[in-house]
């Protein structure tokens, strides 16, 4: 759970979450950024418009208190350029005068480069001010143009000619933008730093319900079919919780028809082998009366009751061997561990089955494992039976250890025989029940059920078991079961003989222990 | 889309950092020029218009002295005070003797086609207008010099210069025009003479 | 030939176990209800009671345990296998073998005359009387007495007893003990050993929870003493 935690913390890089607060913040810049860039325009408007229609309005007034005469003299002209020079505002300018072919000012130079034609032309050809920005090499300055005109009559005037210009360095106002923009920027970066604070929240509000819907999700997936998720609000995401619980109540319900139908097919399998069981306990326990009563029959009398004699003993063990199956279904089946030496539990079923002249075993002694001596005693029988039926001889038994990939200590039991292998095709099926190798071998000695039995059994003690073709083509079914019993019941392991690390070499038990056969 | 979402990003972003600091601007009219009294004051002076070296008329004005002249009258007189105007015929005669050197430093000049200093003229005030009569042809008179003759015509017969002017010849009679100073009006071809 | 009781409600095994009991030389009487096999109990005297333990009315193990009440004749309970609970509970309740039904005669004779059979007698140059801290084990008589009183021994604990004390401080596993004492397989059900082990501790030690006679050596089986 922790785990799963951990997980939803973490930042996708391109995420729902990363994408949402990206958006967010995408937006509360472009608010952020237009309303800053207007303010600033606004503001450097104001700035410069003050500035400039001070500028023009003075100028134009210190202008309009001059007394020419005409035409002009150059040096008189000058000395007024001095006098408009020294009454600049709101900054110093440098003044300077056309009149026809002579040029003025009140600096060194007597023309400016910073007077555009446009500005010249516009002085010349019209009888109103005007002025210009200009920048010059990352300065900017402002030139005016004043048109100095002469009244002919009344209200009537015309231009003299003479026309004085103004230029002025904006370099205070420059400074104010600056200002004005360093100012923005800094008010709009954490503004921006802000915005994160709700982006995050914004979007923790929209995922939340994607992380429940997740969660059940998951939680479904491990077999919790009754997860559920709390509908709130009626957005699309609410709709969406509501249509998962839709679908989840349904496929809880599929889902529990199934389990309900499985069920009573078990428990009619299982009723049915009981109910079987009592007419052929009364059966089984007459057969031997029959066997001994065939010889004084007639001959085909003496076949039929022999006949049924035998049949009796086969139904019974399939009757047994259904019921086994049935309670592994039911998960009745119980483990009664044992510590045992396993070599010698492997021997005692192969003596108790008179087997133990026609198999060839390598037992190991001092392997002690904690199983159920029974349950080992079916899966050891059930191997070794199926080599003798199917395989051919000589069948081999092989006990060893190895550790697993996950330091469990494991107890290998294989069993091999010399017959021709198992086709490709019958392997995945080996261990389904009744499952047929061979169409037309329809009936075997064994119920049909013996590898299945054998695999619950292998799961019940917590191990595997493998079906496979060895190299010298017979069969190899190898059984692998931890030797402290099914993890979570702690074995006693008094002796570690089995907890050998180099026995981690077998695949084939036995071999890196010295065989002792 | 998504190229194009990007591309609104950038440039929203963009947006704030467009503009910054002191841009350039265009020509902007910003009120009247600035009307100024000039000297010499009205009632002594009498007003020449000659033409710019960029073609355009300048006026000038004369301080009119008495015994000022025809001969060598080019010394404005400072002292003589004289109540009444100078006559037309004196002030076109004034014209059509240039420049003096002080308007001549500052770039004025007569167009090359007026008559010459000697000629004669006469001044008839028939209605509303007046009637300048050249002892030249006008054959060769470039639209800028009938402008100057206008002007100066107009300006020594009515203090606001609005009088029609017809300019005669020896060789006939020019359409009636009026003095127009407003520099808008100035052709801007300055070789185009009309016959 | 043993005399035995076979108390089964269905008619079929109990018509058929008593045919093949008795074609192997058994006396048999039969009963179809725990109290008609109580009542033929004591007219009848057998030697040993097949009990099946699914009964109607007074069940098996209820039958069990009146038996016990008052004898220590040898019991073996007819079961299923799968009903694993009956097989404790029937066992605690004194039972000394059981067998799974459906079974051939000849497995049921094999555990009758396992269960019947007395253990061997100890070689001379034993005394038929041992004496082990507050135990008398009389190896001939069969009796055992705890500080001069005798106690009453279910069969399968008397053989228990005396196979631990033959070999005092010898390690038994429990399978070991099933193949010795009970003639099973290797393989069998060693529950049969535990359930026997608590009942006759029940009956010989001071405090059974902490005994002193059959001790419990976990992983490898039980042993006797040390005293």
């Amino acid at each position: 759970m922790t785990a799963a935690r951990g997980r939803l913390r973490r930042i996708v890089p391109f995420g729902l979450r990363t994408r949402l607060v990206l958006a967010f913040l995408l937006v509360a810049a472009v608010s952020a950024g237009t309303t800053a860039a207007l303010t600033y325009r606004e503001a450097r408007n104001a700035v410069l418009v003050s500035a400039q229609d001070t500028a023009v309005a003075s100028f134009r007034e210190q202008v309009e208190t001059l007394a020419p005469s005409l035409p002009v003299d150059p040096e008189i002209l000058r000395e007024y350029l001095y006098v408009l020079a020294s009454k600049a505002k709101p900054h110093p300018w440098i003044v300077f005068a056309e009149y026809g072919s002579l040029r003025v000012s009140s600096s060194t130079r007597p023309t400016s480069s910073v007077i555009t034609p446009g500005l010249r032309r516009t002085a010349l050809t019209r009888s109103h001010s005007s002025f210009e920005r200009v920048v010059k090499d990352g300065v900017p300055y402002l030139t005016i143009a004043v048109p100095v005109l002469t009244r002919t009559g009344a209200g009537d005037s015309m231009p003299t000619g003479l026309v004085l210009y103004a230029v002025m360095r904006m370099s205070d106002e420059q400074a104010s933008v600056d200002a004005l923009v360093t100012a923005a920027r800094d008010g709009a970066l954490p503004g921006l730093a802000i915005a994160l604070v709700p982006a995050l929240l914004a979007a923790r509000g929209v995922l939340r319900p994607v992380r429940e819907l997740r969660e059940a999700a998951r939680s479904m997936g491990s077999g919790r079919l009754d997860a559920r998720i709390k509908v709130s609000g009626r957005d699309e995401l609410a709709d969406l919780a509501r249509t998962f619980n839709e679908s989840a109540a349904e496929l809880e319900r599929s889902v529990d028809e199934l389990q309900q139908a499985e069920a009573r097919a078990r428990r009619f399998a299982s009723d049915v082998s009981h109910e079987l069981r009592t007419p052929l306990a009364g059966m089984l326990a007459v057969t031997e009366v029959l066997d001994e009563d065939a010889d004084g029959l007639d001959p085909d009398t003496a076949r039929a009751v022999r006949l049924i004699s035998a049949e009796t003993g086969k139904l019974a063990v399939l009757v047994e061997d259904l019921m086994e199956i049935s309670r592994f279904d039911a998960r009745a089946a119980e483990l009664n561990s044992d510590e045992v030496d396993a070599a010698e539990t492997i021997r005692k079923t192969l003596l108790h089955r008179h087997w133990n002249d026609r198999v060839r075993t390598e037992l190991p002694d001092g392997i002690r494992a904690r199983l159920d001596p029974r349950r080992f005693d079916v899966v050891v029988a059930n191997l070794v039976g199926n080599a003798l039926r199917h395989g051919s001889e000589p069948v081999t038994v092989r006990l060893g250890t190895r550790t697993a990939a996950d330091g469990t200590a494991l107890l290998v039991t294989e069993v091999t025989d010399g017959g021709p292998g198992i086709r490709p095709d019958v392997l995945p099926h080996i261990f389904d029940r009744f499952y047929k190798a061979d169409a037309a071998r329809t009936r075997s000695a064994g119920s049909g059920l013996g590898l299945a039995i054998t695999q619950e059994n292998v799961r019940l003690h917590g191990g595997t078991v493998r079906a496979g073709n060895g190299p010298g083509g017979g069969a190899v079914l190898t059984v692998e079961i931890p030797l402290g019993g099914p993890i979570g019941t702690d074995g006693s392991g008094t002796d570690g003989s089995g907890t050998d690390a180099a026995a981690g070499a077998g695949h084939a038990p036995g071999a890196g222990k010295g065989a002792t056969a | 889309m998504r190229a194009r979402l990007r591309a609104a990003a950038a440039l929203a972003a963009l947006l704030p950092f467009t503009a910054c600091g002191i841009q350039e601007t265009d020509v902007i009219g910003a009120g009247g020029g600035a009307t100024v009294d000039v000297l010499p004051a009205r009632q002594i002076r009498m007003l020449l218009f000659f033409l710019s070296p960029d073609g355009r008329l300048m006026p000038s004005p004369r301080t009119v002295g008495g015994g000022g002249g025809f001969d060598d009258g080019r010394q404005a007189p400072e002292s003589a005070v004289e109540t009444a105007p100078p006559s037309v015929e004196k002030t076109v005669a004034a014209l059509l003797g240039g420049p003096t050197p002080q308007e001549r430093r500052a770039g004025m000049d007569n167009e090359p086609s007026l008559p010459g200093p000697r000629t004669r003229v006469d001044v008839a005030v028939s209605g509303g207008g007046v009637e300048l009569g050249l002892a030249a042809p006008l054959d060769g008179l470039t639209e800028r010099a009938a402008r100057q003759l206008v002007c100066t015509v107009a300006y020594a017969e009515s203090a606001a210069g609005g009088v029609p002017v017809t300019l005669r010849g020896t060789d006939g009679t020019r359409a009636p025009a009026r003095c127009d100073l407003r520099p808008d009006a100035e052709p801007a071809a300055t070789g185009t003479a009309s016959r | 030939m043993p005399r035995v009781l076979l108390i089964e409600d269905d008619p079929s095994v109990r018509e058929g176990v008593e045919l093949g009991l008795r074609r192997r030389g058994h006396e048999v009487r039969t009963a179809a209800t725990g109290e008609a096999g109580l009542a033929a109990l004591r007219t009848f005297r057998p030697d040993l009671l097949l009990l099946d333990l699914m009964l109607p009315g007074m069940n098996g193990v209820q039958v069990c345990r009146r038996v016990r009440e008052d004898s220590q004749l040898p019991i073996i309970m007819l079961t299923a296998r799968g009903d694993d609970f009956d097989v404790v509970v029937g066992l605690e309740a004194g039972a000394d073998d059981y067998i799974v039904k459906p079974a051939r005669t000849e497995v049921i004779d094999a555990r009758i005359r396992a269960v019947l059979r007395r253990m061997e007698v100890p070689g001379s140059g034993r005394p038929a009387v041992e004496f082990h801290g507050d135990l008398a084990v009389d190896r001939v008589g069969l009796t055992v007495a705890k500080s001069g009183e005798r106690l009453a021994l279910a069969p399968s604990e008397m053989k228990l007893l005396l196979h631990l004390t033959a070999a005092p401080e010898q390690v038994f596993s429990r399978q070991q003990l099933l193949e010795h004492v009970w003639e099973h397989s290797y393989h069998g059900d060693a529950r049969l050993v535990d359930a026997c082990v608590r009942r006759l501790r029940n009956k010989i030690e001071d405090t059974p929870g902490s005994p002193r006679y059959i001790q419990t050596l976990r992983g490898f089986g039980y042993r006797f003493g040390p005293l």
